[in-house]
């Protein structure tokens, strides 16, 4: 579904990701793994739009993405939550899921009438993410889990067909941890979505991940099957040890 | 306020405004006429300023451009008013679809600069350009039709057309667009990553602010019968700016008593209409360090989202 | 006819022009403040050694010292809002400190009108550099070579302070990471008063060296801020190097404009804004932002 063909970027010399090459079939659990530095988040930045590749592709679904803005590779069925909190923090949550539906049915640019409630698909998304008690809080004086999970729905407001997120369990304790990834299995396999995530936590990847890539200064060097990678001599070297915590 | 509450206090603000004329005050009649247009200039502004959270340094641009449009159609091509006020608003749209699209392709800071820069250029080019715009002796007698010709008459027209102008962009205001700009403003790049277009979103904001700008440029132009190139000059856009701020950028409606203080001010210190500037600058600074949130925040209005009172870096990725 | 004198006035021009844009654009590297007020800071400059040249006089030396005044009283008015004023608003949303910036040019525009009214004054030459030099190719005013000189001069120096000395390494890293400069120890609101006074001052000494060659007048506070907020565009915010280039464009740019479509050169300079910003929306120097 999500093809990554051979993307490089460079920053004034220090090369942050070579010829990266990966793919994400459909309704797929698909982990990136590797070091911290080895350029997971910027492989992602660069499939989203946020950061323009020297040389490469990536393909959606067939149709190309690199060149992209963010906002028309988003349009394109894919979403996103980030590392760090990235939510409107002033406004309330229900607020906050507005915004993403507005998005979604592209109203954006309506001027000449007066904003809908939207109750009802508020309300869903909210039930989705379980975040229905907090619909009046303030976004950004809310708990650190209960942010990540707004950054949940907010990625899923546009009803992409592929999600990506950057280390969703980041900063979490172990309780948090096994909810968001609980909810966030649920809500895959529910709506059929694909799934792409980085994670440092190797418990996680081991559990639920179907196909895992392994990124080392900015290269993939192995990407197969869970058993498979566990067993790549090169990837043991480089970086596995025991499962982490 | 509940809704229906604000709605009837609406509504007896109109009628209220309505019977000024019985007043018998040719002053309070010029008076009233003048706090409207400069409501509707404010509040055109408040779209950029307090939803979109862009600065611009340069609104009275549009005013200006508004005005001489209409000037010119009403006097040189004798063009009748209901033709004229909205080819003045055409033709501002066209300028501030231009000129917002340079603007807007950057951060604030570039933002700011490039509206404070533009501004000056139509400063300019009103200033150099005589053959049409009368330079610096100003373009004069503006042929206001007859039936616009008492100050009662204007004023009840200019009610008319403010209070058009301002539901109009009451709904904007309220509309998708804005919520989607407060969110811009909050978190640019998480609206992006929402998919919105975010460019698009402010040049459109731009250029609708600009528009109505024109709009109580152009009926200044038809109150002053005259209109001179320091309509565009930074001051302009100064005093426009501030009514925004201290009548509370978090708010639709306090734009307009910003306004209001602002002209108040202005009469009861004529005396010392030579400090203006400096007066001006002083209510600023004023305001910014005091009662940030403006008049429309004392009252408990609150904040639009995004206006910090920390410093906190956007959340961005 | 475009000739050597046409490009030295250029030339003259856009190095007076880089003082002021250099204080700016390291103003806002530093302390990430767009700094309206510097257009009253150069105004203030020039009327500052007005009065000090009304007072004692042209006699051989005595510019200088008006020149110095001025930079000290600068300095001295920069260093105070920056201590008093300005400092309070850094927590804050940039909003308030843009605003109040502006509200300061405003201010300063109007006390200089108060004290000295709106009538253009002028100053004259100094003795020193009065009359013209001969160059071989061509005779060019003294005064105008000295103001190239004083820019080439400037910029060496602040190029040298950057590069080779412990402030300027010290204001190179505060533009980088604020944070990361507290934290190894470093006295930040101080860099913050020294940067805001020193960036002031050298506003207020361009604005009392141009005195000379220009009249000064109300207004030319809002021509000079406009001038360098286009320079710090085509240069590139931040950018000591961009605002140099930028601002010998610019002068080139007004000179070529003077000779061939006078009254309309504002216009060139727009125009090369205009499509510095189409391809390079950032600044020939400047960095690349994505989004915010």
């Amino acid at each position: 579904m999500l093809e990554v063909d051979g993307i490089t970027k460079s920053f004034a010399g220090f090369t942050a990701v070579n010829k990266a090459t990966l793919t994400v079939a459909v309704g797929q659990v698909h982990a990136v793994i590797g070091p911290n530095g080895a350029g997971k988040s910027t492989l992602f930045n660069l499939i989203t739009g946020h950061l323009t590749a020297d040389a490469g592709e990536v393909r959606l679904e067939g149709k190309r993405l690199t060149g992209l803005p963010p906002h028309a590779v988003v349009r394109s069925g894919l979403g996103r939550s980030f590392q760090r909190i990235s939510v409107f923090s002033k406004m309330s949550v229900r607020e906050n899921i507005q915004i993403g539906l507005v998005a979604r049915e592209r109203e954006e640019l309506c001027f000449w009438r007066p904003l809908r409630d939207r109750r009802r698909d508020t309300d869903e998304l909210l039930e989705t993410v379980g975040l229905i008690d907090e619909q009046n809080a303030t976004a950004g004086q809310m708990s650190y889990g209960k942010q990540k999970q707004l950054e949940l729905a907010l990625a899923l407001a546009g009803q992409p067909r592929i999600l990506l997120l950057d280390e969703p369990t980041a900063g979490m304790s172990p309780r948090e941890t096994d909810e968001c990834i609980e909810l966030v299995m649920r809500v895959v396999k529910e709506r059929g979505m694909t799934l792409l995530f980085t994670e440092h936590d190797m418990n996680i990847v081991f559990g639920i991940a179907d196909r895992i890539s392994v990124l080392h200064h900015g290269e993939i060097i192995a990407s197969g099957a869970p058993e498979e990678v566990r067993a790549n001599t090169s990837v043991q070297e480089v970086y596995l040890g025991r499962p982490a915590r | 306020m509940k809704a229906n509450m604000q709605i009837a206090l609406l509504a007896a603000l109109c009628l209220g405004l309505a019977l000024v004329p019985l007043s018998g005050s040719t002053y309070l009649v010029y008076l009233a006429t003048q706090i409207l247009i400069f409501i509707l200039f404010a509040t055109s502004l408040n779209l950029l300023v307090g939803y979109g959270g862009l600065i611009s340094f340069g609104h009275a641009a549009f005013f200006a451009i508004g005005g001489y449009s209409n000037a010119i159609l009403l006097t040189t091509y004798g063009v009748p008013v209901l033709l004229a006020l909205p080819g003045a608003m055409v033709v501002t749209a066209i300028l501030s679809a231009i000129i917002g699209f340079f603007c807007v392709r950057l951060t604030a800071y570039y933002f700011s600069m490039l509206t404070l820069a533009f501004g000056q250029l139509v400063w300019a080019v009103a200033f150099k350009w005589r053959a049409v715009t009368g330079g610096d002796d100003g373009f004069l007698r503006v042929a206001v039709p007859e039936w616009l010709a008492t100050p009662s008459s204007f004023y009840l027209f200019s009610l008319l057309v403010v209070a058009l102008a301002v539901a109009v962009l009451w709904v904007v205001a309220h509309s998708p667009l804005g919520r989607t700009m407060m969110a811009i403003r909050e978190n640019e790049t998480r609206a992006g990553f929402l998919g919105v277009n975010t460019r698009l979103v402010q040049l459109i904001t731009f250029t609708i602010a600009g528009t109505f700008a024109g709009l109580a440029g152009g009926l200044f132009s038809m109150f002053n019968r005259s209109l001179f190139p320091n309509s565009a000059w930074w001051l302009q856009s100064a005093e426009v700016l501030i009514m925004v701020v201290l009548g509370g950028i978090g708010s639709f409606f306090g734009p307009m008593v910003g306004a209001l203080a602002l002209i108040l001010l202005n009469r009861l210190t004529l005396q010392l209409t030579e400090y203006w500037p400096a007066l001006l600058a002083i209510i600023l600074i004023v305001t910014l360090f005091f009662f940030p949130n403006g008049i429309a925040g004392l009252f408990g209005s609150r904040p639009a989202p995004g206006l910090r009172d920390e410093r906190g870096e956007k959340s961005d990725a | 006819m475009f000739g050597a004198i046409q490009f030295l006035n250029g030339l003259s021009y856009g190095l007076s022009l880089f003082l002021v844009a250099a204080g700016l654009s390291i103003i806002f590297g530093v302390l990430r403040v767009l700094n309206f007020a510097h257009g009253g800071f150069y105004m203030l400059g020039g009327y500052v050694a007005y009065e000090v040249v009304r007072r004692i006089g042209m006699e051989h030396g005595l510019f200088w010292v008006a020149v110095i005044v001025a930079g000290v009283v600068l300095a001295l008015v920069a260093a105070g809002i920056e201590r008093f004023m300005l400092r309070q608003l850094y927590n804050r949303d940039q909003i308030y400190q843009l605003l109040f910036t502006f509200a300061l040019v405003l201010l300063i525009g109007d006390v200089v009108r108060i004290f000295w009214s709106t009538t253009a004054l002028s100053v004259s030459f100094p003795p020193e550099l009065r009359g013209a030099q001969n160059l071989g190719f061509t005779i060019y005013p003294r005064y105008r070579l000295f103001l190239c000189v004083v820019g080439v001069v400037a910029a060496v120096g602040l190029w040298l302070l950057f590069q080779r000395t412990r402030w300027g390494r010290i204001i190179r890293a505060a533009t980088q990471d604020r944070e990361m400069l507290s934290s190894l120890g470093v006295n930040v609101p101080m860099v913050y008063l020294a940067v805001f006074a020193g960036g002031g001052a050298l506003a207020g000494i361009s604005g009392a060296l141009a005195a000379p060659a220009l009249a000064l007048r109300g207004g030319m506070d809002a021509e000079i801020i406009v001038e360098c907020f286009i320079v710090v565009i085509i240069g590139g915010l931040g950018s000591l190097w961009g605002a140099f280039i930028g601002a010998l464009l610019i002068g080139q740019l007004r000179a070529i404009g003077i000779t061939f479509v006078p009254e309309w050169e504002i216009v060139l300079i727009y125009l090369l804004m205009i499509v510095v910003l189409v391809f390079r929306p950032w600044g020939l120097f400047g960095k690349k932002q994505a989004g915010s």
